[in-house]
């Protein structure tokens, strides 16, 4: 692992020890394959190329991931090294995430708690922002679909000496008012109450104090406003949510050839207040998390060693809550790895305290090994934990002060044919196993009026995923295909009286098997990209989920102006069909998703 | 398809004997308040009725009974929690009481053996637009095309000295099982229920049932709203009585195969068996072996209804 890249005098780059990981399946998404995307949700990205199940309650709605049959929760996501997730709930809503806030989106499947606490269990989600090596940069790109959508995105960065800055800011609107099938599959009814806008503004600066010293700054600003619509077996609903966030993240890094330092502090705050006049119901919430978080890296003839430590303190107040609630977390890891021409070894340990009181000791090792020239094989054992969450703890009614954490073990163990030649073939299978006790659940406990969360659940997960990639060349031409199928088990293990919950029973909203096929074509300057998803069978909390197939197909021109006025101009036109065989489909019943629908747009770069 | 709305106005209870009545008025309370138990008494007393009240503190929320005089039919969703639809008491009487319980609902008759001849039973407020219109958890009764046979059912269970009596009688709240939607009805107005064929009991039990279940249970909201209860008299029992206790029997109890039945009434007879949805899934008009081949029945609990000779009573059997 490079634990510290130099590219130029004016960008360093000093990674933890903790972006590492050994072991373990990544997925990675540079600036470049950003950059040929549409502005979408990342929860788009995440179910189309990661092949991770969204739980999406439709378009412009709530939605979260299940990564190797966990809940929402079991997702950790990370912008910048720095937690997102609300420590109300417990999770972030993808939604609201898009992929052009971010210069790199790396995803980890299994367990990382080790590495970065609690909520690591299925996987991780890494958010990054990285400095623009341009002296000078504009980009303006701009969307426009079916049902009202807009969207609007630019940034302009530029470098002066030492200072590099880059300014983003990014709009959109949409109505959401598509019309869908209803349950006889004759009638049709158009979605209402749908309607949302959402500003991004985000600032980015970088100061290099000398080539091992470097400051930086991320400023991002969230302001959602977003209807949401009846059910499907709902006559009308006025129910709205606005989410506003303030993010702060400032880091000192140092990194010279064997150490690399980093010491970053983060100021996140936001409010979700949702609104149901109809009801007369005003439900606000909000929280304040500060972290304080550092790391040490130390490259030595026998290994690379980190160490670092985290300090959080969050205040959170909500309509549920009998007063403000203050939590202080604090937590110190250690990380060793090894490394050969053959073998990479990491072991790492953390223990964290929650308001002083010790949570689960982490574990975890991860060894990749070179089989042989082509083969590589990866395994992983890991212990990853879960604290509740503050709505788990302080909700009234229900909420439970002596919830344990959520914890137990992770098994995964993959092997890799990658064939690098002159038509790349990849190809990987891993298998994996985790079992979670005292699951949280909110349950219906005998002689309570409320429901309230208690550890009461035991959680198997186990399954298999197969990747694979063949690309081929004629000249400048390309088809490359891509398939992956990943088989979920994720089951209940102790039987529960309400929620109804059979032992042996699959998780709600876990399907057993999905998988994706994927085809792409680049000739000249045009690329046709089809993406072929499917999803089994999934039950619900009302009702089972019938399995569905969804295709979206996208074409997009390159138009390269060389040098005006000595800076480059480049341009993408595109236009894509979603869903492009208007499947009548539900991710969660009641909650209509959209027929076939268009989106087109084009973007500008101009660099110097 | 027949349906029978048990109990509505009976037409075979044959001694209607206007007894004690209980209306709640004597509570004194505000219009458009109510009292939920925070007192921490545990009950709420009207005359020798006692209506079973579960206050927690902390989180001021209730079990059991209320009793109300909020007048709000048109506010939907859990704030409304305490209003009856037709935004009065009975006959636009200032009290009622409304029932909010997962389980079973009691209430006690202080004095011992009372009976009862009925009471006035309406929606809820908020479960009444919950099922109209739907909300966040619960659907809209019909469905999404307004097919779907939903329903709402309050079954009353009466007992005597901690014993079940084998009668019951079943209210729909709510009706969209028609084949024709537009005879499919939410009950908005205070409407009698004949508890008559109870007998002398000294509690009666409310569990509601819908047809809007997920894995956290029953998605409608489990309230509904009683009024002006008639007791009967200790010294008179109706013909349906001495029906019930005597002369009407089933059996083996539970049954594998054959159901016999034990009546003495002389004339044409007829027989409906309900499952524990409200489903009709037996009926003969024309009923005279006094046998029912069950075996096609899946195994569970079932209601018989027999009429004739002007009455009619109900049993509860197990088939196995």
């Amino acid at each position: 692992m490079d634990t510290s890249v130099v590219l130029d005098e004016y960008v360093i780059l000093a990674e933890s020890i903790r972006q590492s990981t050994i072991g373990s399946l990544t997925i990675d998404f540079t600036e470049e394959d950003i950059s040929n995307k549409e502005n979408q949700d990342i929860s788009d990205v995440l179910s189309e190329e990661a092949g991770i199940y969204i739980k999406g309650y439709g378009l412009g709605s709530l939605s979260t991931s299940s990564i190797r049959g966990g809940s929402a929760g079991h997702t950790l996501v990370l912008w910048n090294g720095v937690p997102l997730q609300s420590p109300l709930l417990g999770l972030l809503d993808l939604s609201l995430l898009s992929t052009n806030s971010f210069e790199e989106i790396k995803i980890s499947k299994g367990g990382q708690s080790a590495m970065w606490g609690s909520g690591a269990i299925g996987g991780v989600i890494s958010l990054k922002n990285r400095q623009d090596q341009n002296d000078m940069s504009l980009h303006i790109h701009s969307r426009f679909g079916s049902f009202g959508q807009r969207d609007f995105d630019s940034s302009i960065g530029f470098r002066t000496g030492k200072f590099v800055s880059r300014t983003s800011f990014n709009i959109k609107a949409a109505e959401n008012d598509f019309t869908y099938l209803l349950s006889d599959g004759i009638s049709e009814r158009e979605q209402s109450n749908a309607q949302l806008k959402k500003l991004d503004l985000q600032q980015d600066l970088y100061f290099t104090l000398n080539p091992e010293n470097q400051i930086s700054i991320h400023y991002w600003h969230q302001n959602t406003h977003r209807h949401i619509p009846p059910t499907t077996v709902q006559t009308f609903s006025e129910a709205f949510q606005d989410d506003k966030a303030h993010r702060l993240i400032a880091t000192w890094q140092r990194a010279t050839a064997n150490n690399s330092f980093q010491f970053r502090v983060a100021r996140i705050q936001e409010e979700l207040n949702y609104f149901d006049p109809s009801i007369n119901l005003i439900s606000p919430s909000e929280f304040l998390n500060i972290i304080i978080d550092t790391d040490y890296l130390w490259k030595s003839a026998i290994g690379t060693i980190g160490i670092g430590a985290s300090q959080f303190y969050t205040t959170a107040n909500a309509a549920g809550f009998m007063e403000d609630i203050d939590e202080r977390k604090s937590a110190l890891f250690l990380s060793y790895l090894f490394s050969t021409d053959k073998i990479q070894l990491q072991t790492s340990v953390r223990q964290e305290w929650l308001d002083g009181d010790q949570v689960p000791f982490i574990p975890s090792v991860g060894v990749n090994i070179d089989l042989a020239k082509t083969w590589e094989a990866n395994v992983k054992i890991s212990r990853n934990y879960r604290l509740p969450t503050l709505n788990d703890r302080f909700w009234r009614p229900g909420g439970n002060t002596t919830l344990q954490a959520e914890s137990g073990w992770s098994q995964e163990a993959s092997l890799i044919y990658n064939n690098d030649d002159d038509n790349p073939f990849q190809f990987s299978v891993t298998g994996f196993s985790r079992q979670i006790e005292d699951w949280i659940l909110w349950a219906l406990v005998e002689e309570q009026s409320y429901f309230s969360a208690n550890n009461i659940s035991k959680v198997w997960s186990r399954g298999s995923e197969v990747r694979s990639s063949y690309t081929y060349y004629f000249g400048e031409t390309y088809l490359q295909l891509k398939a992956g199928y990943d088989f979920t088990k994720s089951t209940n293990e102790i039987l529960i009286d309400q929620p109804a919950l059979e032992k042996g029973e699959q998780l709600l909203y876990t399907p057993l098997h999905q998988g994706f096929l994927q085809a792409e074509i680049q000739w000249n300057s045009f690329n046709l990209n089809y993406h072929h998803r499917f999803i089994g069978d999934a039950i619900g909390i009302n009702e089972d989920i019938k399995r569905f197939h969804v295709s979206n197909i996208r074409l997009q021109t390159n138009i390269n102006i060389d040098q005006v006025d000595s800076m480059d101009l480049k341009a993408k036109v595109y236009v894509s069909i979603h869903n492009l065989f208007n499947r009548n489909y539900r991710v969660i019943e009641r909650r209509p998703m959209p027929g076939r629908y268009l989106s087109v747009g084009i973007k500008v770069d101009l660099q110097k | 398809m027949i349906r029978i709305l048990f109990t509505l106005v009976s037409l075979f209870s044959l001694s209607i004997v206007q007894g004690q009545t209980i209306d709640f008025e004597e509570f004194e309370i505000s219009l458009d308040t109510f009292l939920n138990g925070s007192d921490a008494n545990g009950q709420f007393q009207s005359q020798n009725l006692s209506l079973p009240n579960n206050f927690d503190p902390e989180f001021q929320s209730w079990l059991g009974w209320s009793i109300s005089s909020v007048r709000d039919s048109m506010t939907p969703g859990f704030g409304n929690q305490y209003a009856a639809i037709p935004a009065s008491g009975f006959e636009g009487s200032r009290n009622y009481a409304v029932s909010f319980q997962f389980g079973e609902n009691g209430l006690q008759f202080e004095n011992g053996n009372s009976g009862i001849e009925g009471l006035y039973v309406t929606n809820n407020t908020y479960a009444y637009l919950s099922m109209r219109d739907g909300d966040a958890f619960a659907k809209k009764f019909g469905g999404e095309i307004g097919d779907d046979p939903d329903f709402f059912l309050l079954t009353v269970l009466g007992y005597t000295d901690g014993e079940q009596v084998a009668d019951t009688v079943q209210f729909y709240l709510a009706d969209y099982r028609f084949e024709d939607n537009s005879e499919d009805y939410l009950i908005s107005e205070w409407t009698y229920v004949d508890l008559s064929s109870l007998g002398g009991i000294d509690s009666l039990g409310f569990s509601l049932s819908s047809s809007d279940n997920g894995q956290f249970g029953m998605n409608t909201p489990a309230y509904f709203c009683i009024d002006q209860i008639t007791l009967m008299e200790n010294t008179r029992t109706t013909v349906d009585d001495v029906f019930v206790k005597n002369a009407f029997q089933v059996y083996p109890n539970p049954v594998f195969e054959n159901l016999s039945l034990s009546h003495d009434i002389s004339g044409e007879v007829s027989v409906q068996i309900y499952n524990m949805l409200g489903k009709l899934v037996y009926e003969s008009q024309d009923f005279k072996t006094k046998n029912i081949n069950v075996s096609t029945l899946e195994s569970g609990s079932y209601i018989l209804q027999l009429f004739g000779g002007q009455r009619r009573s109900s049993r509860l059997f197990v088939k196995q």
